[in-house]
């Protein structure tokens, strides 16, 4: 029950940054398309590289939770392709370990830093100025969900010996 | 000593963290702390402190922009008919090559370098498009998977290339002259893999099938041809005019493709939100590596691995040729785990003065690293065009790499070649001003 | 003791090179005793961007860092960079001993001490048509390499555009920039003159660049390591001070050499244009330096 209800929430938020994640590809382009049309009448955006590069981020830590729940981020299958099917979740199991205990970790400091920038009032050198809390901030989001996609997995793997992994549509070029 | 202990800790480290089966992106976040810990003897405040802010700042890159863009592009493409006519329209003229259109890799990732400055964009696009219709046709998997990964490396060697332009304001080297020298040196790859594809083809035949269905003539096939040539053609001519810049090149590309779907009317909003929902998963899988090998080489800088292992080279004081030789072996070694743009960066502060000293033209070098760090791209433990690879074709790492081999080995013949005759890639720069 | 230190530029520029000068000081100084290690060319990864907090947190122990790049953290460090202020390199010399004990109490606020400055030869405009006149700059697409650069060239009627580093070969190759504003030795190190003829010493500024040091390390250190560093920085900011002079004689004689005409004699009525024309970004960056700013500036005005 309590298990549905987390991985519940992880697959919904996930859901939610991914589909921010995507929106964020057509602003990239979006944006670059703008700056070639501004500039071939002698002006500019000012911020293309500094925008695009906080957007860039953003979708990455952003799409990280969604992918990992659609088993698009690839791992090496020496051992785990060699251990019979019944004792794979224990592999799983110490990856997801791992992986949030490093990604906690680093969410931890990375943190600090954001609420140093944001107490600080912290800005880019642009022309916009831009706080830099915010973009700061965003890539923590992402981390966070990361590490919540990531605890739920394991929860679930250890006690359902099973992985929650989703098989979407885009895995599809990936049959074996 | 102690550095070989080193490299050979780090490389450990990698298989084990990696082999059992943690996620190549945070496998290689963790080999970068342990290291930084264990080898580096930094405190853990420290590497907090240290792998917190390279990862906003390698996240936080323009550089990056142009991947979840040419892989939307290839997603496009994947999804609407025009790759099918592509390889329809490529059959009547590699009917009579033997290996058949296996060479749409080669040629495909050739004329794709030519508007992409990155090695995964291209082969994460040209793989879009290629490595299913390949496989359902009936072609050799080992020769379409590795004729790929081996090509796709084209992207750093055919400009625009962004290994040459960070080399470029490293070496003080003029960035147009190092674009032009890469020519001839990238044709000269893409002629050896075509000439390795034919040759296993004729070797053994069943790699290649016999075309079935109907067969186009030569004219009709242009037709066919018309909306990728005409798609690589904008994207080129933006380039080339000065409209967009290299890194701008594909919003452009995506542009033109959108833009050819809805003339086409191939074009609807479900199509558009399963390429982007495919651009996403790609482009998250590419990034995030890219992002968590830029902490492994972060704490390769720390543990002063490339800067003392090259200052080895300098004080063996060799003869050019065999200076040549140590630092081919050095950039395979460095290549075996850390990327093509941080391998540049850490090694050519004690490598180029090494190289100036032996009487090496600087141009010249810069060709000669650039296929260094294509080697590197094709290496495990750490190979992007591996790693994109396996996420295009679920295929298993070692079966990616075995199937890399034999271009390696072609590549390492290029840069024989390249050693023997510098004019390769010094004669279109002179020759052009 | 054994110290990381992190530098943006490539193993030739200047800032390189006075970085390599401080560490062979210290060294000897310090009998062998304190060894630096220089990463150029951001081969640690970090970027100018980083490195006020990354040597506040202890990251990287020393790190040489472009002022302008700390602007988001105070104002002040805009102060060096503020165009038109500076005629050559003796003024910017003594704004610099002017301002210095500013810099130092932001990066002491911040767990970090200033060792030296390093100052970037003078940046003018590389061009391909001559421009010497406010005609002349009228709609020019010219890239500049910060805020202050686009307002100022916004106000004198060019065009200017917000490129990476990267990108400027690439475009200047193709025509999709005509001009670039940076130094004759930047452009020389890109090899401009393959695709610009001219270049306007038009003395837009003198930046500088700050190298600082974690407190921590520092205060970790002996006494006698503690004198031999702070000794190796008097010697280097000195050093830095002169080698800039040098620097741009060499770089004009290169450009010479390259056929890439120099235009140092600038008509009054363009130059006092382009002051003009700098008087927003100076009236901005007074209202937010405050007090500081204002103390700065007045003491500089009356010893210049
Ligand atoms: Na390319
Ligand atoms: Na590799």
């Amino acid at each position: 029950m309590f298990l549905n209800l987390l991985l519940g929430c992880s697959r919904l938020l996930n859901k939610v940054s991914g589909g921010i994640a995507m929106l964020l590809i057509v602003y990239i382009l979006g944006h670059i398309l703008l700056e070639i049309v501004l500039r071939l009448f002698g002006t500019s955006t000012y911020v293309l590289d500094e925008f695009v590069g906080y957007a860039v981020a953003t979708l990455t830590f952003l799409g990280l939770g969604y992918s990992l729940e659609r088993g698009s981020l690839i791992r090496v299958g020496l051992i785990i392709e060699r251990v019979p099917e019944s004792k794979r979740w224990l592999f799983d199991l110490f990856a997801t370990l791992v992986s949030f205990a490093m990604f906690a970790w680093i969410y931890s400091y990375w943190q600090t830093n954001v609420l140093r920038s944001f107490k600080r009032g912290t800005t880019s050198q642009s022309i916009m100025e831009t706080p830099l809390w915010i973009p700061q901030g965003l890539v923590l989001v992402g981390l966070g969900l990361l590490c919540f996609t990531l605890f739920t997995h394991a929860l679930i793997l250890l006690f359902r010996q099973q992985s929650p992994e989703l098989h979407s549509a885009a895995t599809h070029t990936q049959e074996h | 000593m102690e550095i070989v202990l080193s490299a050979v800790g780090v490389i450990a480290l990698i298989l084990v963290v990696l082999g059992m089966g943690v996620w190549v992106f945070s496998g290689l976040a963790i080999v970068a702390l342990l290291s930084l810990i264990m080898i580096g003897d930094v405190s853990i405040d420290r590497a907090g402190a240290i792998l917190s802010r390279i990862i906003f700042r390698a996240g936080n890159s323009w550089e990056l922009a142009a991947i979840p863009l040419f892989i939307l592009m290839g997603e496009l493409i994947f999804r609407s008919n025009i790759s099918d006519r592509l390889f329809r329209g490529l059959e009547p003229w590699t009917r009579h090559i033997p290996g058949g259109i296996l060479h749409t890799n080669v040629f495909g990732c050739a004329m794709f370098a030519a508007v992409s400055g990155s090695s995964a964009a291209t082969t994460a696009t040209v793989g879009k498009i290629t490595t299913n219709e390949l496989k359902v046709r009936g072609y050799d998997r080992q020769l379409s998977i590795g004729s790929l990964a081996g090509a796709g490396s084209l992207g750093l060697l055919i400009p625009p290339s962004i290994v040459m332009i960070v080399y470029g304001v490293q070496a003080e080297v003029s960035i147009t002259k190092l674009f032009m020298s890469g020519v001839l040196p990238g044709l000269l790859v893409a002629a050896l893999y075509t000439g390795y594809l034919m040759t296993r083809a004729l070797m053994d035949p069943s790699i290649a099938p016999k075309e079935t269905g109907t067969t186009v003539t030569k004219l009709q096939s242009l037709g066919l041809l018309f909306p990728v040539i005409l798609l690589i053609t904008i994207v080129m001519g933006a380039i080339y005019t000065g409209i967009a810049t290299p890194s701008e090149a594909a919003a452009v590309g995506v542009l033109a493709t959108l833009v050819l779907l809805l003339v086409e009317r191939q074009l609807n909003v479900e199509i558009f939100r399963e390429a982007l929902v495919g651009s996403l998963l790609s482009s998250t899988m590419v990034c995030s590596i890219l992002i968590t090998a830029a902490l492994l080489s972060t704490a390769m800088g720390y543990l002063h691995l490339p800067a003392e292992l090259a200052t080895y080279i300098a004080s063996l004081d060799l003869s050019p040729a065999w200076l040549l030789l140590a630092l081919a072996l050095f950039y395979v070694l460095l290549g075996l785990f850390l990327d093509g743009i941080s391998i540049t960066v850490m090694s050519l502060p004690i490598t180029l003065p090494i190289v100036i000293q032996a009487g090496f033209d600087p141009l010249w070098f810069g060709v000669f690293l650039v296929i260094m760090v294509e080697l590197g791209q094709i290496t495990p433990p750490v190979g992007f065009n591996l790693f994109v690879l396996q996420g295009l074709t679920g295929e298993k790492i070692g079966k990616v790499a075995k199937a890399s081999f034999p271009f390696f080995v072609l590549m390492c013949v290029a840069a024989l070649l390249l050693c023997i005759f510098p004019d390769i890639a010094l004669w279109l720069p002179n020759a052009l001003g | 003791a054994q110290f990381d230190f992190s530098n943006e530029y490539n193993t030739n520029s200047i800032h390189a090179q006075g970085d390599q000068f401080f560490i062979e000081k210290v060294k000897e100084l310090s009998n062998s005793k304190v060894d630096i290690t220089l990463h150029s060319g951001g081969a640690l990864g970090y970027k100018s961007a980083d490195h006020f907090y990354a040597v506040a947190d202890n990251a990287v122990q020393i790190a040489d860092t472009l002022a302008g790049s700390m602007a988001g953290i105070d104002p002040i460090f805009l102060l060096s960079s503020l165009p038109f202020l500076v005629e050559g390199e003796d003024q910017a010399e003594l704004l610099y001993k002017i301002a210095k004990p500013y810099y130092a109490e932001i990066f002491e606020d911040n767990d970090q001490i200033l060792l030296y400055a390093s100052p970037w030869p003078a940046s003018g405009i590389w061009s391909k048509e001559k421009v010497d006149s406010a005609t002349s700059l009228e709609g020019l697409k010219i890239r500049s390499y910060d805020k202050n650069g686009t307002l100022t060239l916004r106000e004198a009627g060019a065009a200017p555009v917000n490129l990476s580093w990267a990108d400027v070969v690439p475009q200047l190759s193709t025509g999709g920039i005509e001009a670039v504003l940076t130094s004759a030795d930047a452009g020389a190190s890109g090899s401009f003159w393959e695709h610009l003829d001219n270049y306007s010493a038009i003395q837009y500024a003198i930046p500088l660049n700050m190298v600082h040091m974690n407190r921590d390390e520092f205060e970790s250190l002996s006494d006698d390591e503690r004198a031999a560093v702070m000794e190796a920085a008097k010697l280097t900011d000195e050093h830095n001070w002169q080698t800039v002079r040098m620097r741009v004689k060499d770089n004009y004689q290169e450009l010479a050499e390259h056929s890439v005409a120099i235009h140092s004699e600038l008509p009054a009525p363009f130059m006092q244009h382009l002051q003009e024309s700098a008087q927003p970004a100076l009236a901005e960056w007074l209202e937010d330096a405050g007090e500081r700013g204002e103390a700065i500036l007045a003491e500089f005005n009356k010893e210049k």
